[in-house]
């Protein structure tokens, strides 16, 4: 007999695999339960764009067979993850968030889905998100806005705002989500949870739909730290399909995010990344520096000169590579395309060539930059965000006196690192006192040192409380 | 000088060759006009000898030791 859990839809991975392992828990109550989480919130959320019930429940069926045989294929084995719906799914349709693909079904799964199916993940739905990836408030215009769960009528981030508001929300046990500017940081920065995206390289993308090739990256939305590094243990490694992804062993990351900070030199950057910022956003993130500083950790003061062309190189980069992208489905479907995104993707064919790579030559300054930092250091710590959540009819924010577009200051942290390709971790570091997530704290890490970050991250997330507070739905 | 509606609309004719709706083409002019006057006000001599970053290449190459080197 299954001990009785009525609260497993909000139980992070970690918690969960234990269980079902021992068979204390079922697959099949844990996915019913969040389907239930799903019908009661989906009106107020809309963070799916479609739900596959009757499939995940057969699916879990299956896995609680399995593992009752003593065929238990690890921590996902019997998981519920949400899928952000550019990811390609076998038999079931893949938007990318666009009326232009709403009829889309592919004939394979990516490789990142067929590698959480193999591990015995329970695929839930698809999840909503802006346009094509392209922006953060993931108001979108064909299935609507997915809604901060935290507070209904502000955004939730983008452009995998639905993988964050549903883990958020536990319409999923985790979740994932792409990153191009900032895509997995920014939503898990405005719901309250923590994004993972991996170094450019370290997972594959066959068979996400693109934004910009040379900058996107896949990566887990999860309730903790052990979860992101364990879904990640699924799902990075070298795919044939991908040629970005390196041939290189993808640690035990449960094994080695275990041992604190002692001794650890963080980099604290004086440039740049703590200008024109929500004062309780620098008040939040300074505290986690301290509180890192508290478990053993050592600061380092850093600058990363050119860092501060970093919003010019991401829009002109993605602006060039999305529309050569768009092309075929620009010339049959022009008008499907929402206005907004329309403007974006004619665009790109004003960026002239010696633009686009006096765009990646700056790129390479600001990877240099980078790499001469993390000589000194091991993990760069810095604000995810420079301003929490805003309603979605609020277009622009001020701060230091400067207004400018939400899209230009929710992507001034994080796009930095899509561009140096290096691994970041985003994770929740404190709230408002209205109880709406306030801040979150960024570390970058050396490539293909996802290890490093997880530690320093769990480290922080072990000593404080802001991973266990729910939103109040 | 600010990328206006016209030079779009001209370059769309004469160089990706179709015509562009006139209100698409005015807010095209104000999302890559600041943009392309950002990067024309980099000064290009210290990035003489910077190549550009190439998509798909590592960001890094992966770590080596010492060990790597070393004979079996």
């Amino acid at each position: 007999m299954t001990p009785r859990h009525d609260d497993l839809a909000l139980r992070p991975v970690s918690e969960l695999a234990p269980l079902i392992r021992a068979g204390e828990v079922s697959p099949v109550e844990l996915t019913r339960q969040v389907l239930a989480r799903v019908e009661a919130l989906e009106p107020k959320l809309n963070a799916y764009i479609t739900v596959l019930a009757e499939q995940a429940m057969a699916d879990a069926r299956v896995a609680e067979r399995h593992i009752a045989q003593g065929d238990y294929r690890g921590p996902f084995h019997g998981i519920p993850v949400g899928l952000k719906d550019l990811l390609m799914t076998r038999g079931v349709r893949t938007t990318g968030g666009s009326a232009v693909l709403a009829d889309y079904v592919p004939d394979e799964d990516a490789t990142t889905v067929v590698r959480l199916r193999a591990a015995g993940a329970i695929v839930t739905g698809k999840l909503n998100l802006h346009e094509f990836a392209y922006g953060v408030t993931n108001d979108n215009f064909t299935f609507g806005p997915t809604h901060n769960p935290w507070r209904l009528g502000s955004i939730p981030g983008g452009s995998s705002g639905g993988s964050a508001a549903a883990v958020a929300a536990g319409e999923c046990s985790a979740a994932l989500g792409s990153d191009t500017g900032g895509s997995i940081r920014i939503p898990a920065a405005l719901c309250g949870v923590v994004g993972l995206m991996p170094t450019y390289g370290r997972v594959s993308r066959y068979g996400a739909l693109a934004l910009s090739w040379s900058l996107d990256h896949v990566g887990p939305i999860t309730r903790g730290v052990t979860d992101a590094a364990l879904m990640l243990g699924v799902i990075a490694g070298y795919d044939p399909l991908d040629v970005s992804t390196q041939p290189l062993p993808v640690p035990d990351y449960a094994d080695e995010i275990a041992d604190g900070v002692a001794g650890l030199r963080i980099g604290v950057p004086r440039n740049y990344f703590f200008e024109r910022i929500h004062p309780e956003v620098r008040h939040h993130v300074e505290g986690a520096i301290r509180t890192l500083v508290e478990l053993g950790a050592v600061v380092v003061e850093i600058d990363l000169p050119g860092v501060e062309l970093s919003n010019v190189v991401e829009f002109t980069i993605t602006l060039a590579e999305a529309t050569s992208y768009h092309e075929h489905l620009l010339r049959g479907r022009a008008e499907k395309y929402s206005p907004e995104l329309r403007v974006l993707i004619e665009a790109g064919e004003a960026i002239s060539a010696p633009r686009y790579l006096k765009a990646q030559r700056l790129r390479t300054v600001i990877k240099q930059s980078f790499r001469a930092a993390m000589e000194r250091v091991d993990v760069i710590a810095t604000p995810t965000v420079p301003h929490p959540t805003v309603p979605f009819d609020q277009p622009t924010v001020t701060l230091g006196g400067v207004e400018e577009a939400v899209i230009d200051c929710l992507i001034r942290y994080t796009c930095p690192v899509d561009l140096s390709g290096q691994p970041a971790i985003a994770l929740p570091c404190g709230f408002s006192a209205n109880g709406v997530p306030a801040a979150s704290l960024q570390l970058i890490g050396r490539p293909f040192d996802e290890a490093t970050i997880c530690r320093a991250a769990l480290a922080y997330e072990s000593a404080t409380e802001w991973h266990t507070r729910h939103p109040p739905l | 000088m600010p990328l206006s509606k016209e030079a779009v609309e001209q370059l769309f004719a004469e160089q990706v060759g179709r015509p562009i709706d006139p209100e698409v083409a005015a807010a095209v002019a104000g999302v890559v006009g600041p943009l392309s006057d950002a990067l024309d006000a980099v000064d290009p001599e210290p990035l003489f000898l910077v190549e550009p970053s190439t998509p798909f290449q590592a960001s890094y190459p992966p770590e080596r030791s010492r060990s790597d080197d070393t004979p079996a």
